[in-house]
C-alpha cells in the first residue's frame, strides 16, 4: 500500500508541472495585459513599463515558469493584481464561506441520494421508483443555471422563503446558504439517485442477498447489514472524487447568491486577467484532484479486500 | 419494514431542515440605526486615492475622503463648491497660481495611526503629502495624466524620483511610496498650516474640476506609515463616514464620524452663501430632492455597500426593499419602467424615478491607422448603414438617446442638428452608403484585392448579453452594405493591448465623464495622442489638433465653444468614431429615501441621504411575507407518492426486494 501511494505520488509531480505550464501558456497568450487593468484608462508607456517589470511580465516564458513553480512549493502567489491584497488573504477569507455552502450541500445531497436510491431499490417498479428516476432525468437535463435563477426567483423572490443574497460569517450563515445549498442538492441529486440505484440494484440482486433472506434474516438487516456495505464502495469513491470541487466551490453558486467564496473569487479573477489568484486556485484545484484521487484508490481497497494495489 | 420506516424518517428529517432554514429573511441581521443599503454591480479595488479610477471604489471613497472643492449636490448644470477649502481659491491674474484657505477644526478620521488613536487636525501640509503622493512613480497612480504636464515642476520632479528610485532599488534598497516625497515641489507649497498654494505650469482651465475628483483627495502621512500597503483597505480620511468593514468581494460597511466637521446640507434661505447662481432650487424642493436644508451632515448613521455582480439578484433585493437605490439591469427593466414611466407595482410602492442622461458616450472606434479602415468614404459608408433608432429601441430598451456629436448634450460644445453621416431621423440611408461604397472603391461590398466580400474585424470586450447583441447587430448592419463582420470577442485587457497596439479595425467603446468638459472627450482624438495613447481610433487631422492645443489653454466662454463645436463637426466629417447613444440611467429609489439628487458624473450625492428607518422596516415587512403553503403542498405530494408506493408495495406480491431484471 506504502509503495503504492508513493508510486501515485511520484505520478502526480508531472501531471502538477503540466498543468502550471498549461495555466501559465494559457494565461501568457490569451488573458492580455494586466497592467492595462491595473494603470487606469491613460497610463503613459513608462507607468506600462514600471507595471511589467513589477510584476514579472517582462520574463520570458520559461522564467516565468520557474518563478510560479517557486510560487507553488512555497504556497507564495504575492498579491492579487485586482484586489492589491495577498492571495493567501483572499484564499483564507474565501474558504469558509465556500465550504458552507459546499459541504452541507455535499452531505444533504448525498445522503438524501442514497436514500433515495435505497428506496426506489427496494420498491422497484413502484410508482415511487418510476417518479423519482423520471425526475431524475428530467433534473439532469436542465442547466445549472435554470435551477438558480428559477430557484432564486421563486422560492426567494415570489415565496419569500429565503433571503434573495447575502451572508453572514457564522452561524448566521445557515440563513443564507439554505436556498443555495437547496439548490445545489436539487442539481446533484438527480445524476447521484441514478447511479446509486443502480448499484444498490445491482447488489439487492446478487446471491448473497437471497442467502440471507433464506436465513430469515430481516429487510432492515439485509439493507442495511449487507447491501449498503456492499455499496459503499462505489459511493465512496464517487464522493471521494466531489471533495476537491467542494474547495474550490461553485462561482455560478456563489455569485448568485453572494457567498464570498473561492468560486466567486476565481470567476472575477478570470474576468480581471488577476493571474496569480488563477494560479493559485487552479495549482490549489489540480493539487486537491490528484490527492483526493490516490486517497480515492486507498479507500477502495481498504473496503473491499478482493481489491489489490499495485 | 423498520428499515423503510428509518429511511422515510432521515429523508422527513432532512426535508425538514430546509424547512426550518426558510424563514423570514432578513439581510441584514443586528443592523443598529439609520443605515443606508446600496449595490454596486461591480467590485471595488484599492482606496488608496491615487489609484481610485473604478467607479465602484470611487463610490466607496467620496463618502470616506473630501478634497478642498466637492459638486454642489444639486446645481445643475454642475458647480463647484468648496469642502475642505474654507471658500473658493484665489486666482493670480495671469491663471496660474490658485491659493487656498484650508477649513479649521477639520479632523482625520480616528484611527490606530495617530497617537492615542484620535485623529488629528487638517493642514495645508497634508494636501502637499497628499497631491505629491499621486505623482510618486509607485503610487501607480491611475490619475497622473490629469496632473501630467500642468502642475509647475510636477514632470520634472516626479522624472528625478523614478531614476533615484531605479538607482536605489539597483542597491538593493527597498522603496515604498513615502520614499522621497519630502522633496520640495515648488508648484505645490504650505504657505502656512492653513494656506496651499498651487502654481500650474500652463493655464489649466479644468483644474478646479480635477480638485474635486477624489484622486485629490486629503488624507495622512500617519495613515501610511502605520497601514503601509494595507492602507488601501484601510482608508483614513476627513469625509462623514469611516470604513469599518471591508471585503473586497461582498461588501463595505461604514459608520458615521462622530467628528465630521460642521458640513450642512445647502440651505436657499442662506442667502448669499448657499444660494448659488444657477441653482434652480425651487424645484428641488417642489421634486422632493431637497428635504433637510440647513442640517448638519450625515444625516444618517451609515452606509452598506453590497457587490452584487449578477443582475437577477440586484434587481431582486431592490424590489425586495433590501436596497435602497437601483439602476435596474436591462434584462428587469421592464419589471420596472414601462416607456417612460415606473410599472403599477414600483407606482404603488412610491418608488422614485428619475431618469438621467449619461454623461458619456457610446461609440464604435475605427482604426484610422489600419489600412483597409484610413479610407474615409469606407468609415462614412458604415456610419451610414447604422439605424441608430433600432440600437436605442431594442440595445438599450429606450433606455438611451441618439448622440449627434460625440459631445453630450448639457455640455459646452453640444451642437444639435450637424451629423452629416446620420439621416434627419437617424436611420440607415443604405442608398447612400453604397455609393459611398462606390466611392470607397468596394462596390457592392466587393473587396477588388480578393472579389469576395470586404471582412472587417470587430472587437468586442465581454460576453455579457447586450455586449454581443451589440456586436451581432453590427454584423447585421454591415451585412447590408455587402460587408462581412468577423466578431472578435475579448476580455478588456485583451482589447485595450489590441488597441495600444493599433492591431484592430472596430471596436466597440465608450467614454464617461470625468468632468464636465468637453476637453475630456476630446482628448481621445487629439493626435499625439495616437496609440498607445488614448487616442485609440490613431485620428491625426492637423488642424483638429492645433484647435484642440488652443482651446486647452483658455477658460470657458463663447470663443472656447465655438472651438469645441468646430473638433466636434471635424469627427462628424471624417468619422474616426461613428457616434452611437448617449445612455439614460433609470435610478429608483426607494420611498423612505430622501434628500439625495443622484448624479452619474460624482458620488459626493450619496451623503446627503436621509432615511425613514420606520417606513423602511414596515414596508420591508409588508413586501416581505413568506408563502409557506407551497412547501406543504411539495412535502404532501411527496411523502403522498411515498405513501402509495408503500401501500402498492404491501399489497402487490413480489415487489419485495429481488433481483434485478
Amino acid at each position: 500500500m506504502t509503495g503504492y501511494v508513493l508510486k501515485r505520488i511520484l505520478q502526480a509531480i508531472p501531471v502538477l508541472l503540466g498543468v502550471a505550464f498549461i495555466t501559465l501558456v494559457l494565461f501568457d497568450v490569451a488573458g492580455g495585459d494586466p497592467c492595462l487593468i491595473k494603470l487606469g484608462k491613460n497610463p503613459s508607456e513608462i507607468e506600462v513599463q514600471m507595471c511589467h517589470d513589477e510584476l514579472g511580465l517582462d520574463l520570458s516564458l520559461p522564467e516565468q515558469y520557474v518563478r510560479f513553480l517557486g510560487q507553488i512549493v512555497t504556497f507564495d502567489f504575492g498579491e492579487s493584481w485586482s484586489h492589491d491584497t495577498p492571495v493567501r488573504e483572499i484564499f483564507a477569507r474565501g474558504i469558509g464561506p465556500t465550504l458552507s455552502l459546499s459541504v452541507p450541500a455535499f452531505l444533504i445531497g448525498s445522503f438524501i441520494a442514497v436514500i433515495l436510491a435505497l428506496l426506489v431499490s427496494f420498491y422497484r417498479a413502484s410508482l415511487l421508483d418510476r417518479v423519482v428516476t423520471a425526475g431524475a432525468i428530467a433534473g439532469i437535463s436542465v442547466s445549472s443555471l435554470i435551477y438558480i435563477l428559477v430557484g432564486q426567483w421563486l422560492l426567494a423572490d415570489q415565496w419569500k422563503l429565503f433571503p434573495v443574497w447575502g451572508y453572514e460569517y457564522g452561524f448566521g450563515a445557515v440563513t443564507f446558504v439554505a436556498l443555495p445549498i437547496l439548490i445545489w442538492v436539487a442539481l446533484s441529486v438527480g445524476t447521484d439517485v441514478r447511479y446509486f440505484r443502480t448499484v444498490a440494484l445491482e447488489e439487492i440482486g446478487q446471491d448473497y442477498v437471497r442467502t440471507a433472506r433464506a436465513k430469515g434474516i430481516s429487510e432492515n438487516a439485509v439493507l442495511f447489514k449487507h447491501v449498503l456495505k456492499n455499496c459503499s464502495v462505489p459511493i465512496i469513491t464517487r464522493m471521494t472524487i466531489i471533495v476537491p470541487f467542494l474547495i474550490t466551490g461553485s462561482f455560478l453558486m456563489e455569485i448568485f447568491f453572494g457567498i464570498p467564496g473561492l468560486g466567486s473569487t476565481l470567476y472575477t479573477a478570470v474576468t480581471n486577467s488577476d493571474l496569480p489568484v488563477v494560479k493559485a486556485l487552479t495549482m490549489l484545484g489540480a493539487t486537491l484532484y490528484v490527492i483526493f484521487n490516490i486517497i480515492a484508490d486507498v479507500l477502495y481497497a481498504t473496503l473491499d479486500p478482493r481489491i489489490r494495489l499495485q | 419494514m423498520r428499515a423503510v420506516r428509518r429511511l422515510l424518517l432521515a429523508l422527513l428529517a432532512s426535508l425538514g431542515l430546509f424547512g426550518l432554514s426558510s424563514c423570514s429573511p432578513d439581510p441584514y441581521p443586528g443592523e443598529e440605526g439609520a443605515v443606508l443599503h446600496m449595490s454596486l454591480r461591480g467590485l471595488a479595488k484599492s482606496l488608496d486615492p491615487p489609484v481610485i479610477g473604478v467607479e465602484y471604489s470611487n463610490r466607496i471613497a467620496s463618502q470616506v475622503y473630501e478634497g478642498l472643492l466637492a459638486y454642489h449636490p444639486y446645481a445643475r448644470p454642475f458647480q463647484l463648491m468648496p469642502a475642505l477649502a474654507e471658500d473658493m481659491p484665489s486666482v493670480s491674474e495671469d491663471g496660474m497660481v490658485y491659493t487656498f484657505r484650508i477649513r479649521k477644526g477639520v479632523r482625520f478620521h480616528d484611527d490606530p495611526c495617530f497617537e492615542g488613536g484620535t485623529g488629528r487636525e487638517v493642514t495645508a501640509h497634508d494636501f502637499v503629502f497628499s497631491l505629491k503622493r499621486l505623482g510618486h512613480p509607485k503610487a501607480r497612480s491611475t490619475g497622473w495624466w490629469l496632473f501630467e504636464g500642468k502642475v509647475a515642476g510636477f514632470d520634472a520632479w516626479r522624472e528625478k524620483l523614478i531614476a533615484d528610485i531605479e538607482a536605489a532599488e539597483t542597491e538593493g534598497e527597498t522603496v515604498d511610496t513615502l520614499w522621497g516625497l519630502d522633496r520640495a515641489l515648488p508648484g505645490i507649497v504650505a504657505l502656512d498650516d492653513h494656506t496651499l498654494q498651487i502654481t500650474l505650469a500652463e493655464p489649466y482651465p479644468q483644474f478646479l474640476w480635477t480638485l474635486a475628483m477624489n484622486y485629490a483627495v486629503v488624507y495622512p502621512r500617519e495613515a501610511i506609515e502605520f497601514h503601509g500597503k494595507d492602507f488601501r483597505n484601510h482608508p483614513v480620511g476627513t469625509g462623514p463616514f469611516q470604513v469599518v468593514e471591508y471585503n473586497p468581494v461582498y461588501r463595505v460597511l461604514m459608520e458615521k464620524n462622530p467628528h465630521y466637521w460642521d458640513n450642512r446640507v445647502p440651505d436657499p434661505a442662506n442667502v448669499p452663501a448657499d444660494r448659488l447662481e444657477g441653482w434652480d432650487w425651487q424645484a428641488d424642493i417642489d421634486e422632493g430632492r431637497l428635504t433637510h436644508p440647513g442640517e448638519r451632515l450625515p444625516l444618517i448613521d451609515g452606509i452598506e455597500m453590497r457587490f452584487i455582480l449578477e443582475d437577477q439578484p440586484r434587481w431582486l433585493y431592490f424590489k425586495s426593499g433590501h436596497t435602497d437605490w437601483l439602476i435596474p439591469p436591462k434584462d428587469n427593466s421592464a419589471e420596472a419602467i414601462q416607456g417612460k414611466e415606473l410599472t403599477p407595482l414600483m407606482a404603488s410602492r412610491n418608488v422614485r424615478l428619475t431618469a438621467i442622461a449619461e454623461m458619456g458616450t457610446v461609440y464604435t472606434a475605427l482604426n484610422t491607422d489600419d489600412e483597409v479602415m484610413a479610407n474615409v468614404n469606407l468609415r462614412r459608408a458604415l456610419a451610414l448603414a447604422i439605424d441608430h433608432n433600432w440600437t436605442v429601441d431594442n440595445l438599450y430598451s429606450g433606455n438611451a438617446q441618439v448622440a449627434e456629436s460625440l459631445i453630450p448634450p448639457g455640455i459646452a460644445g453640444y451642437e444639435h442638428g450637424y451629423h452629416p453621416y446620420k439621416t434627419a431621423d437617424y436611420s440607415a440611408d443604405i442608398a447612400r452608403a453604397k455609393e459611398l461604397m462606390v466611392e470607397a472603391g468596394y462596390p457592392e461590398g466587393i473587396d477588388p484585392k480578393t472579389g469576395k466580400p470586404l471582412r472587417l474585424r470587430f472587437e468586442n470586450s465581454g460576453t455579457s448579453t447586450t455586449q454581443r447583441h451589440f456586436a451581432e447587430r453590427v454584423r447585421d448592419e454591415f451585412r447590408r452594405i455587402g460587408i462581412e463582420v468577423d466578431i472578435i470577442v475579448n476580455t478588456w485587457p485583451q482589447m485595450n493591448e489590441k488597441m495600444r497596439n493599433r492591431d484592430y479595425q472596430m471596436a466597440g467603446l465608450a467614454w464617461g465623464f470625468d468632468y464636465p468638459d468637453a476637453q475630456n472627450i476630446l482628448q481621445l482624438l487629439y493626435g499625439p495622442n495616437q496609440a498607445p495613447g488614448i487616442n485609440r481610433s490613431n485620428y491625426d487631422n492637423p488642424e483638429f489638433n492645433a484647435l484642440y492645443e488652443q482651446s486647452n489653454t483658455m477658460s470657458d466662454g463663447p470663443e472656447r465653444t465655438a472651438m469645441y463645436q468646430k473638433m466636434a463637426r471635424m469627427v462628424a466629417d471624417d468619422v474616426p468614431w461613428i457616434v452611437r447613444v448617449h445612455r439614460t440611467r433609470n435610478n429608483l429609489q426607494q420611498p423612505w429615501v430622501t434628500g439625495a439628487y443622484y448624479s452619474e458624473v460624482h458620488d459626493q450625492w450619496v451623503k446627503y441621504a436621509a432615511l425613514d428607518v420606520e417606513m423602511r422596516e414596515r414596508l420591508v415587512a409588508e413586501w416581505n411575507v413568506p408563502v409557506r403553503w407551497p412547501l406543504g403542498v411539495f412535502l404532501l405530494l411527496f411523502f403522498g407518492i411515498l405513501g402509495g408506493s408503500v401501500v402498492q408495495a404491501r399489497r402487490t406480491k413480489g415487489l419485495q426486494p429481488k433481483v434485478a431484471a
